[in-house]
């Protein structure tokens, strides 16, 4: 697989036909791989496929937009690329979209604290993982380890592509609002609660909105200082204000990727905010994101009957 | 010197939670080891490399109050500070002090909430008998075994199960007179038992002289790669031993309130951008070579030290594994 993108990346690079490339390399650590965006063809030396490319590349689209850009694309990245499409950060005839069937990425982090020790290296087979540290050696099974978003993906063939390396994944595990569900059910007090309690471990480094392809804008409400819409530093209120807003600017935006949460270094649960809105968007306006760059984002149109009884 | 058991250790620990807030590793729920006030002192592991995040944050909180006013005049009395016990750090954090006492205390004006959080704290280092891949303190001459550091060290040797205690400090010769246990000689020999442990931790700048290096590669071509996959967030600054940045705000209402700092970082946008809304720094270009050159040649230049330790924790925190490592290796 790693040698058909380089191949296809080649061809695309000596035939001018891309000026940039979106790609994984092999990381300096083997639980680690890295994003990273190439402009020379030397550079495809690296490039790497595994279940350790969480990101989601599309991230990196928006600061590219008016150049022409090869990238490859898991399913969730190529709905945050129809995203990006959809709001103008992306213009189809700029970019050339390898698209990869996704088997699931998986949660490394997780992997490491059940290991136990630091890991000095991975290897993966269809469906099971090899893990080798200094003094011991184990083998996972990968299902275990599948991010959640992965393990719930509906769409794990890219929606849109150029080009399709691999086969097509069908109907994998199915959709899942399991805890958006649970949390529905409790009252405000004991979700205020809960989410106290996660986020109280937020230390503000903004790598959840940093690595979303749907968060680009030039100058966050976080940043602002004129107006000032939240005060920057540890109380709760303020962090959970950040929170909120971010989960509320997803709405209809957000492709369940689970990069946010995935980057984060504290191991919180935010992915439990914007899960619970897709859920809504999803009942109340019969939309999913991501999937048709020919249709409006669900909060940009309206529609007579669109659901309405907010308004008394 | 002395040596102690794990429960002597421990409840010398506990005897000086009487006077002091007790900060020590433990296990936390899903975020692996990490430095954390003590309340049931059987929690206290010493089974890890280095904690996930460095000592940094007690005598330099992330957000801490300056003082509260109200209609023009400061109300709050000056905040005291705790006194406290930090344990297990490890020789590569406190070497953050190079850095950290040079901008907040030998250089005029003194930062007193930082002197006088730093001079109401014990720091007991405790030697590294293992390591991690990402480690690379050598690089700045830095020994992992260093006992030299703290108020107090200690080296946990693993086959008599016995930690090895010393003073290096006024303060940590009238503690260690608490410790109720056997008396140790053997030290130095214990030291050495675990040099070669270390044989692997890379020295990658060994003699050259980084400020001549990047002197003539401020800018340029190698600027324009290394940066690509960078998403400009908080963590590597945030999580370093060695990185001191505050922004100063105002809480509340104009005239009731309160000042307070905020740890910043230059990977933020938001960090350089001035008040005409021209940002000198405009790309995650200009901002990663802010991080690297202040680290390897500003500080360097004007403090004769690195702005790096050598704990990797940027490393393995890094969500687009941007790695210090390679980028020092880049450019010499
Ligand atoms: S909010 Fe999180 S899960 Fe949703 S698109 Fe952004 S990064 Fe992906
Ligand atoms: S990545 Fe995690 S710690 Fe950082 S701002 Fe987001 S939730 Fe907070
Ligand atoms: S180097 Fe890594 S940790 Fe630092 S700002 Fe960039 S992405 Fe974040
Ligand atoms: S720059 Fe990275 S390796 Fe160096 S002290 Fe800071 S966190 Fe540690
Ligand atoms: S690297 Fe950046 S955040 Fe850290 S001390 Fe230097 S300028 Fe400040």
């Amino acid at each position: 697989m790693e040698s058909k993108i380089k191949e296809k990346f080649k061809q695309l690079f000596d035939e001018k036909k891309i000026e940039a490339a979106v790609i994984f390399q092999t990381g300096t650590i083997p639980t680690k791989n890295a994003p990273n965006v190439i402009f020379s063809k030397d550079d495809l030396e690296t490039l790497t496929w595994n279940p350790l490319n969480w990101n989601n590349l599309a991230n990196y689209l928006p600061n590219l937009l008016g150049k022409k850009i090869g990238i490859v694309a898991k399913g969730c990245d190529s709905r945050s690329i129809i995203l990006l499409m959809q709001e103008e950060k992306v213009k189809r005839d700029q970019v050339y979209i390898i698209g990869i069937p996704c088997s699931g990425m998986i949660n490394i982090k997780k992997l490491e604290k059940d290991f136990g020790e630091e890991i000095t290296g991975l290897e993966f087979n269809a469906d099971k993982i090899k893990v080798k540290g200094s003094s011991s050696e184990k083998e996972y099974n990968k299902d275990d380890y599948l991010f959640d978003s992965c393990k719930t993906c509906k769409y794990p063939t890219p929606v849109i592509y150029d080009e399709l390396i691999g086969s097509e994944i069908k109907g994998y595990r199915g959709e899942n609002y399991t805890e958006a569900i649970e949390f529905e059910k409790k009252s405000v007090e004991e979700r205020r609660k809960l989410m106290v309690e996660e986020l109280s471990k937020c230390i503000r480094c903004y790598a959840c909105r940093n690595s979303c392809p749907s968060c680009y804008c030039q100058e966050c409400f976080v940043d602002s200082n004129q107006p000032k819409w939240l005060e920057k530093g540890q109380n709760i209120d303020d962090i959970f204000f950040y929170h909120i807003v971010r989960a509320y600017h997803m709405v209809g935006r957000c492709v369940d990727c689970g990069s946010c949460q995935a980057a984060c270094p504290m191991d919180i649960n935010i992915l439990l905010l914007t899960k619970k809105l897709n859920k809504d968007v999803r009942e109340l306006y019969k939309y999913e994101c991501g999937l048709d760059e020919n249709k409006p984002p669900a909060l940009s149109t309206f529609e007579i009957n669109d659901y309405n009884k907010f308004i008394k | 010197m002395k040596k102690a058991t794990k429960s002597d250790f421990i409840k010398f620990l506990k005897d000086l939670s009487d006077s002091y807030e007790v900060i020590a590793p433990q296990k936390i729920a899903d975020e692996g080891i990490d430095l954390s006030p003590v309340t049931d002192f059987n929690k206290i592991t010493f089974d890890y490399v280095n904690t996930e995040r460095s000592f940094k944050r007690f005598i330099f909180p992330q957000s801490q109050e300056l003082f509260k006013f109200e209609n023009n005049k400061i109300v709050a009395e000056k905040i005291k500070p705790k006194k406290q016990v930090i344990v297990g750090i490890r020789n590569c954090d406190i070497n953050n002090f190079k850095v950290l006492d040079y901008n907040f205390i030998e250089k005029d004006p003194v930062d007193s909430l930082y002197k006088d959080a730093r001079d109401n704290t014990i720091f007991i280092v405790g030697a590294c008998i293992k390591n991690n891949s990402t480690c690379f303190c050598k690089t700045f001459k830095i020994n992992p075994l260093g006992v030299e550091s703290g108020d107090l060290s200690y080296l946990f040797d693993d086959e008599s199960k016995e930690f090895y205690i010393k003073a290096n400090t006024e303060k940590g010769t009238e503690l260690i007179k608490k410790l109720k246990c056997k008396a140790a000689s053997d030290f130095d020999e214990k030291v050495k038992k675990y040099e070669t442990n270390h044989d692997n931790i890379p020295d990658l700048i060994e003699d050259k002289d980084l400020v001549e290096i990047f002197s003539g590669q401020l800018d340029g071509d190698k600027w324009e790669t290394i940066f690509q996959g960078c998403v400009n967030c908080g963590i590597c600054t945030f999580y370093c031993p060695t990185c001191y940045c505050f922004d100063i705000e105002e809480e509340g209402k104009f005239w009731k309130g309160r000042r307070v700092r905020n740890w910043d970082s230059c990977m933020f946008s938001i960090y350089s951008k001035e008040t005409t809304g021209h940002n000198p720094r405009p790309t995650n270009r200009e901002r990663y070579r802010n991080r690297v050159l202040h680290k390897f040649y500003y500080q360097l230049k004007h403090n004769d030290s690195y702005g790096c330790v050598g704990c990797g924790r940027c490393i393995s925190n890094c969500p687009t594994n941007i790695d210090i490592r390679k980028i020092i290796k880049t450019f010499i």
